[in-house]
This record gives C-alpha cells, structure tokens and sequence, in this order.
C-alpha cells in the first residue's frame, strides 16, 4: 500500500578508509593508527567519533553494544581526535587513533570506532524519518602474534534444504587468544570425482574463544547418487584444511556427517 | 689489420648491445598494497508520510519502493559488511514501537535482511548484510511504516504536526 508520500531529499555519501585495523603490540607498547573519513556529498557535514563494543553470533552477525561492556572491551585502551569536526563538500578529515596493549587481562581486544555523518544543516522533515550515516572502523588489538591462531574445524553437515536444495554448513571453532579470518570455499563431485556444484563460504572472522558457522545453500539439482562435498579452507595458517563428507541425493534426512581433514598446500 | 679493426668493432658492438639493452629495458614491479573501504550513500536523507482518510483507517501508513529511504553501500573488504539501522533520538517523536522497518533488498552472499516490518529500536539491528565484496553501489531500500496513526495529533489550530525521527545507517565490517 503506497500511501501519500512526498518527495524525498537526497543526502549524505561518505567513505571511511580502512573499515579495519589489526594491531599486535607488546603489553605496554602503544600503537597508533590513521583513519580517513571523507565527505563526497555536495553539502557540508558534521562528523563525531565515539568507541562502540560489538559482539559476534556464531552465525557472523555484529551485534554493537556500548563500549566497556564486554570482557575484550578495547574501552580505557584506545583514544582518537578529533572526536568531532566539520567537513566541507568533496573534503576529508583524519582521524588519529592511539591504541595500548595492556599487560594483563585478555590476550586480544575489539571494538569500532563510529564516525557519525549528518548534515551540517539538516533537512527538513515533516511526518517521518530523517536519515543520517555512520561509518566503522573494526579495531583489534591484540599481544598474540598472526602465527599463534588456533582454529579447529568441528564439523562439516550436509542437510536437505527444502525439496530441491542442499545446506552445507561448517563449523569452527577459534581454540587460540588471537582473533582469525575463515575463508572458504566448497565443491560437490559425484562418483565420477567431476565437480557438479561450486561456492564459496564467504570470510568471516572468528573471534577468541567463539564458534562460527559459515553456511552454503546451492540447488540441488542432482541426478541420483553418491556425492562428495570438499570444503576448502584457509584459516591464516601455513596450511590448507580440507575436509570432505559424503551424502546420497535425495537425502532421505537431515544427518551430521564426519569430517575428515587434510593439509594441503 | 683492417680486418681485425672490424672483428674488433663487431666484438664491441657484440658487447655493447646487451648493455644498452639493459639499460633501456629494465623491470619494476609496482605494487598495491590495498585496503578495505567502505562507503555509504544516503540517497533520501528525509521522508515525509502524509496519512489520507484511507490510512487513518489502517491506522498505519507506510512508503514503501522508490517513496522509501534508499541507502546505497559499497566495499572491497572481502568479509562484506553489515547495514545496521537505528533511532537514538533522546525523545523520539515518533514512538519507536510505531515505527517498522524493512527491506525487500535481497541480501548479499552469506548475509542476511530484514524482510518483514520490525519496530526501530535504539540499539543497532542489521538491516542487510553481506559476506563478500560489493564493488558498485548497491541500492537497500527501506520500506518505512509508521502505525497507531490515531496517537498522533494534529496541531492545536488545524493544519499537520510533525513528528520526525532520525535514523541513523551505519556500516560496518568484521
């Protein structure tokens, strides 16, 4: 139902560059980084900068919540200026960032800086929403170097999903202090070993400590028969994990299946 | 003697020829070291929804398509990024029970949407997400309702009152 709707105003475009920092650092040691925010709007804008905590499901969703509520808060650890500035048409600003590697406490540390964008003079509204932007930038700090992760893959499950698809789900699980980067990509063969389906789980990070699951959902449209699904997963480590698990289509019920793994280079 | 003169001059021209290639034809390699970006285009910074008699009847009204608020977002970072959305007006003049949200904004590979009407909240909610690179600029459209119609009164004099609230879009990457 369309309703009487007036005429929209156009708006804010902004970019934040990176939307992501990883630091290690000694305890004690400081660190410090840049972040460019730019205004390519045709209209001024105002720009404030504040520290946000954020959690991740074991299904990849962020989740922020507000800073120093989390046990790996980076709140107290982190500072930035300005926390608030102007930006005219077409023109950037830099946000300096100081990060410190405690001690003790948590091995690794998260958080985004938020840099809310609005219109330095705002649009006129009468019955309904005005919208403004916000940009992130994902912090990690952490005291454990990029060659100590620990992922461990726990499983990999084949189900039916509907009538004409399949699911293929694998789950990690980060045994480390170090946060980590999932990356994979997943193939289905038949008893011939040709390849019938190709995909790709996507990137994701795994945080210390947490589970992740990354999810595959392809049509099916197999003929019947034996299958093999190959998972091919880079984790950051030196080398490749492979796992692999087998299935009948149709698939008479939904059934976890044993996960074999392999190093590959 | 001549012909050694020439042996010589070819010797040298032998000689000589690798050097001036080499000097002429070196390599570089040029490297980009590249990082993660995002960007984010409000195309509709503000809506104004207009109830007539048929939706005070629905007791709703809503902007949905084109008359909603389009958010356009691009990246390369390669695990995606999230479009969350929120109100954190300190009074929101339109109650944020009232006020829904959705998209009809399929949601990018390994991500997900918000595909039926859901009360804005203070607090972020991912609105869209995608798992992997966006590298044009992709249009989420927000389908705005605004309910309870009849907890909203006219001005003390006739004429509309306005009610707005800000919503602010935000990006964000893992």
């Amino acid at each position: 139902m369309m309703a009487a709707v007036h005429g929209a105003h156009a708006g804010i475009v902004a970019q934040v560059a990176p939307v992501r920092y990883s630091v290690t650092a000694t305890p004690g040691e400081s660190a410090t980084r840049d972040i460019l925010l730019s205004n390519q709007g045709a209209d001024p804008v105002v720009v404030r900068v504040r520290l946000s905590d954020w959690m991740l499901s074991e299904a990849g969703q962020m989740n922020l919540v507000p800073a120093g509520s989390t046990a790996n808060s980076l709140a107290g650890k982190v500072e930035f200026e300005p926390s608030e500035f102007s930006l005219g048409a077409g023109e950037s600003g830099h946000i300096k960032v100081s990060l410190r590697m405690p001690a003790d406490g948590p091995a690794t540390l998260w958080g985004v800086l938020l840099s809310e964008v609005r219109p330095a003079v705002p649009k006129p509204a009468r019955f309904g929403p005005r919208a403004i932007a916000e940009l992130g930038t994902t912090l990690y700090l952490t005291r454990v170097p990029a060659e100590r992760i620990r992922p461990e893959v726990l499983g990999l499950d084949v189900r039916p999903a509907g009538t004409d698809s399949i699911s293929v789900t694998l789950r990690v699980r980060n045994a480390g202090e170090r946060h980590f980067y999932v990356a994979g990509d997943v193939a289905v063969a038949d008893s011939n070993r040709t390849v019938v389906r190709m995909g790709s789980f996507g990137n994701g990070v795994v945080l210390p400590g947490g589970i992740r699951y990354f999810q595959w959902t392809s049509l099916a449209g197999l003929v019947p028969g034996h299958y093999l699904v190959t998972a091919t997963l880079d984790t950051g480590e030196p080398e490749l994990t492979v796992g692999e698990a087998s299935f009948t289509w149709p698939m008479p019920a939904a059934a976890t299946l044993p996960l074999a793994e392999d190093p590959l280079r | 003697m001549a012909r050694n003169v020439i042996l010589g001059t070819l010797l040298m021209s032998a000689l000589l020829a690798p050097l001036a290639n080499a000097a002429t034809s070196g390599t570089s390699n040029v490297t980009l070291a590249a990082s993660a970006v995002a960007l984010i285009q409000i195309d509709d910074a503000a809506i104004t929804l207009t109830p007539n008699a048929t939706d005070y009847g629905n007791d709703y009204v809503e902007a949905t398509g084109a008359a909603g608020i389009d958010v356009e977002v691009k990246t390369n970072s390669t695990g995606g990024l999230a479009l969350q959305v929120r109100c954190a007006d300190a009074s929101p003049q339109i109650a944020l029970a009232d006020l829904l949200v959705r998209t009809a904004t399929a949601p990018g590979a390994g991500g997900s949407s918000i595909g039926t009407y859901t009360a804005i909240t203070a607090a972020n909610q991912n609105l869209w997400t995608t798992g992997a690179v966006q590298h044009t600029f992709l249009v989420v459209s927000t389908d705005v309702r605004v309910q309870n119609l009849i907890n909203y009164n006219d001005a003390a004099g006739g004429g509309t009152t306005s009610y707005t609230n800000t919503l602010t879009y935000t990006v964000v990457a893992q």
